[in-house]
């Protein structure tokens, strides 16, 4: 039965969708948010390889590297079939080869970033795709007048719902600015703790709309084996 | 005092899988208690073997098992004191994984996890040794609530649970605690 937009699909990751309440909303739009080598990256592509190893093809769309720097410098990952990439199932892109590049005082204009909307619309028709990453998306927004950058994720929001493809938008830095989280249907916060002088990388669920989500903060660790989460300890 | 390896293959065998058990050693008892534990169960079993070391480095636990001749394929180790005393490897290698420091307490179960999932169609013994070293680098109520996570962690994946403290360096708060997170609690004699 094909997933209808709303209901949860579950990501193949376990521990995630066990503490988002069992998937994301199918043609959701959610945020992962973090500071610099805390993790976003390398979740974003779990998600993406996850979904493509059960059937549902992904686009990865790059604000950053190009794809074959990515490609380069993707660690060894026991659990993924390097075909992946090669075999479509993953299809990995650059932002540059969206929109046409119009600028009006080096900002991006209105026009500009619905065209940007539509050729990330038409990704995701050309090959299915059920799932979507775009890292980061702060580079793009930083180029938008704030109206233009809010109108810009209302239209992704509604592209993405439509296409019952669900997108994570990768953001660099904190939770309490940037806009994206205001649309966002979910938000995921991954950062560091300092604990006695150690420090520990943590990821919290800020939240998941519709879900009874965990509210618990969790150390993470990044494996060959993908991402593993454990409560951090309170000791009461 | 009684030969340990006896002791400890009787209880063992007795009690099966996903029940924790501590075993009270002396000094004396401790590195025949690590052959009984990796050589006569483990192998003996064919059953794979986490190794929590807090106190000894992972390669001397490695050298000493090689030189006494015992396989040591099956041997993974969570490396938690290397790490600090600069001694850990700068390359990976297969049967070791490194936490930064022994109050590191979340990621000796995560490192546990993905030596699970890596062996996903394996049978574990998971040893900590020791108790004691552990709780000289934390707070008893932080290392109950870890205890917890360890042992149900541990018994979820159908492993053998296996604690080791000594007996010399027990202080009563943390002999407390191993009483509320321990199905049995062997003193070897």
């Amino acid at each position: 039965m094909a997933a209808s937009p709303g209901s949860k699909f579950c990501t193949g990751m376990d521990c995630i969708d066990r503490i988002v309440g069992g998937g994301f909303p199918v043609g959701g739009m959610i945020t992962v948010s973090g500071p610099c080598g805390s993790g976003k990256t390398l979740f974003a592509l779990e998600y993406l390889i996850r979904g493509a190893m059960s059937g549902q093809k992904g686009v990865y769309i790059s604000t950053v590297h190009s794809p074959e720097k990515l490609t380069t410098y993707l660690p060894k990952l026991d659990y993924a079939d390097s075909k992946l990439f090669e075999s479509g199932k993953v299809t990995l892109k650059h932002i540059d080869d969206m929109g046409s590049g119009e600028r009006d005082d080096g900002m991006i204009t209105k026009s500009e970033s619905f065209a940007i909307v539509e050729d990330i619309s038409e990704a995701i028709k050309e090959v299915k795709a059920s799932r979507l990453v775009l890292d980061a998306i702060n580079p793009i927004l930083m180029e938008m007048e704030g109206w233009v950058a809010h109108s810009f994720l209302l239209c992704l929001s509604k592209v993405l719902y439509d296409a019952k493809c669900t997108g994570l938008l990768i953001s660099e830095g904190n939770v309490s600015d940037g806009q994206e989280h205001t649309t966002a249907d979910g938000i995921i916060c991954l950062g560091t703790a300092v604990r006695r002088g150690d420090n520990y990388r943590v990821l919290e669920v800020i939240k998941m709309s519709g879900a009874a989500h965990s509210r618990a903060k969790y150390v993470m660790d990044m494996t060959s084996e993908g991402l593993l989460i454990t409560p951090m300890l309170r000791g009461f | 005092m009684e030969e340990a390896a006896p002791q400890i293959l009787s209880r063992l065998n007795e009690l099966g899988p996903a029940v924790s058990i501590d075993f009270n050693i002396s000094v004396e008892a401790y590195f025949d208690t690590l052959t009984t534990l990796i050589d006569r169960f483990c192998n003996k079993k064919k059953l794979s073997c986490i190794y929590i070391s807090i106190t000894v480095p992972s390669s001397t636990i490695l050298s000493a098992m090689q030189s006494l001749e015992i396989d040591t394929s099956k041997l993974r180790f969570v490396d938690c004191i290397s790490f600090a005393t600069m001694e850990s490897s700068a390359t990976e290698d297969q049967q070791t994984v490194f936490v930064e420091s022994p109050t590191m307490l979340e990621y000796i179960v995560l490192k546990m996890e993905y030596l699970f999932r890596k062996g996903r169609d394996e049978q574990f013994m998971v040893v900590l040794d020791s108790v004691n070293s552990l709780a000289a680098h934390n707070e008893v109520r932080m290392l109950y609530e870890f205890m917890q996570v360890l042992m149900a962690s541990a018994k979820s994946r159908g492993a053998y649970p296996v604690l080791l403290s000594m007996e010399e360096q027990m202080k009563p708060e943390v002999r407390e605690m191993l009483q509320l997170v321990c199905d049995q609690i062997v003193t070897l004699k």
